[in-house]
This record gives C-alpha cells, structure tokens and sequence, in this order.
C-alpha cells in the first residue's frame, strides 16, 4: 500500500485507465462482467480513490511542479472513473421508450433484405420454422 | 448470438441479425468476424420501423439505428416473443433466449 501510495503519480491515472478500456476491449465479453461491472467498476474506484490520497499525501512536501503533476493526474483519474460509471448508470439507459407499434405487433410483418453476402432473405423463407430476428445497434 | 448458434440449430430455431449497416458494411466489418447466421442490412429502416425500433439520433455520431431487440416468430408467422432491453449494454443471452422459448439449457 506504502508503495502504491509513494508511486500513485502516475500508478492512480495508469489503474483507472486500465480499468476503463478492459472493460471494452475484455470484460464486456461476458455478460455477466458486462452486465454489472463487477471487475471494472471496483477498479476504476480504486484508482481514483488512490489518486486523491496520493494528492493529499504529497500536497504538502512538494513543489509546485509536482503538484501540479498530481493534481492533473488526480483529475484524469476521477474522469476516467466519473466516466465509466456516467456510462453504465446513464448513458446506457438512453433508450426511446417502448413504441406503440412494437407493443401492438402480433403478426410479424414479412420482409426482404440483402445479406452480408448479396443474398436476399425474406422472412416468409422461414415459414415452418422458429425464427429469432436479433435488431442491434450495428457492428460499432 | 455466434458463439450459440448451434444450440439455436439443434432445436431447428434459425437465427437472422438486422442492423442499420450497409451490405458493404457488414461484409468489410461483421463477415471477418466470422458470423455464419444471416446479417442483414436495413439501411432505410424499413423494417426496424415495421417493428417500431427505431432509435431516433441513437448513433453517438448522428442518425437513427435499432433499438436492440430480440423478436422471436413463430412457425406461422406470429410473434412469441418480444425482448426489449431497456439499457443497450445490456442485452438478452442466448440461453436466455432459449429458455424463453420454453427449452431446457445447460448453463
């Protein structure tokens, strides 16, 4: 902890970065990780925890060079953290609410559409079978 | 979706994915990715708005795309089920999916 503490200059920015793109490039592979944060979350608070205790340890004795490094690192940290959780409790619940005409639907309506292929599908071309038709928001 | 596609195929349940994405978007972007299952590009939203999904200036850059959805139709046509997150992280798992159509699951 002594250590962490003594190198949390540049350690507290570095954890809380890391812990923002694992979740992305990572964690968000599995759903129960993706769902709940529960990796990412504890890590990103953790390094902003230790970027404030790391400012406030080092406040005193240093020069302003130094504080200046810490202050600036200690507000990348809480961004980065602020960041993750904007995005899991907020962002991502901006979602139009539930339309009329999709609450309404009992009858799939048929279509054709073109296939990453060229192929066109139609809906009706599964007639007799179970269909799962999966909307997303595209391959962003 | 991919990485479960056969315990869709095993129950005979076929699998088709829509999106806003171009034909030449999903080829250069989602075929590398090796997704066996239909892709399908709805660029004009027809049918995203047949299914009243559209998310109006849902794209973080501008312009509308899906909702993320899961419809599930039946062998005559009718509707069995309709998943509708309302967080877009967070999203319906296959199992889940198969459990909904009344499927016993290994989990």
């Amino acid at each position: 902890m002594k250590f962490l503490l003594k190198h949390s200059l540049w350690l507290a920015p570095l954890i809380t970065f890391v812990g923002f793109v694992s979740y992305y490039l990572y964690f968000a592979r599995f759903p129960v990780l993706r769902d709940t944060p529960w990796v990412n979350l504890p890590i990103v608070t953790f390094g902003a925890v230790l970027a404030i205790a790391g400012l406030v340890r080092g406040w005193a004795n240093s020069r302003w060079i130094r504080k200046s490094v810490l202050s600036i690192g200690t507000l990348f940290s809480l961004a980065v953290a602020g960041l993750l959780f904007y995005y899991v409790f907020s962002l991502s619940y901006d979602l139009p609410t539930l339309s009329e005409n999709t609450a309404s639907l009992e009858i799939a309506p048929d279509f054709t559409l073109t296939d990453a292929n060229g192929n066109e599908v139609a809906l009706s071309d599964y007639r007799g079978r179970t269909v799962v038709i999966s909307f997303y928001r595209g391959f962003w | 979706m991919q990485t479960h596609i056969k315990e869709f195929e095993s129950r005979n349940v076929a699998v088709i994915g829509i999106s806003t994405s171009t034909v030449g978007e999903l080829k250069e972007k989602m075929l590398p990715m090796g997704f066996t299952f239909p892709l399908l590009a709805d660029p004009e939203l027809t049918v995203i708005d047949a299914y009243g999904l559209r998310h109006v200036a849902g794209y973080p850059m501008g312009g509308d795309i899906s909702r993320p959805a899961i419809i599930v139709v039946g062998p005559t046509g009718l509707i069995l089920e309709k998943m509708l997150p309302d967080n877009w992280r967070v999203r319906p798992t296959p199992q889940t999916i198969l459990e909904e159509l009344g499927f016993e699951v290994e989990s």
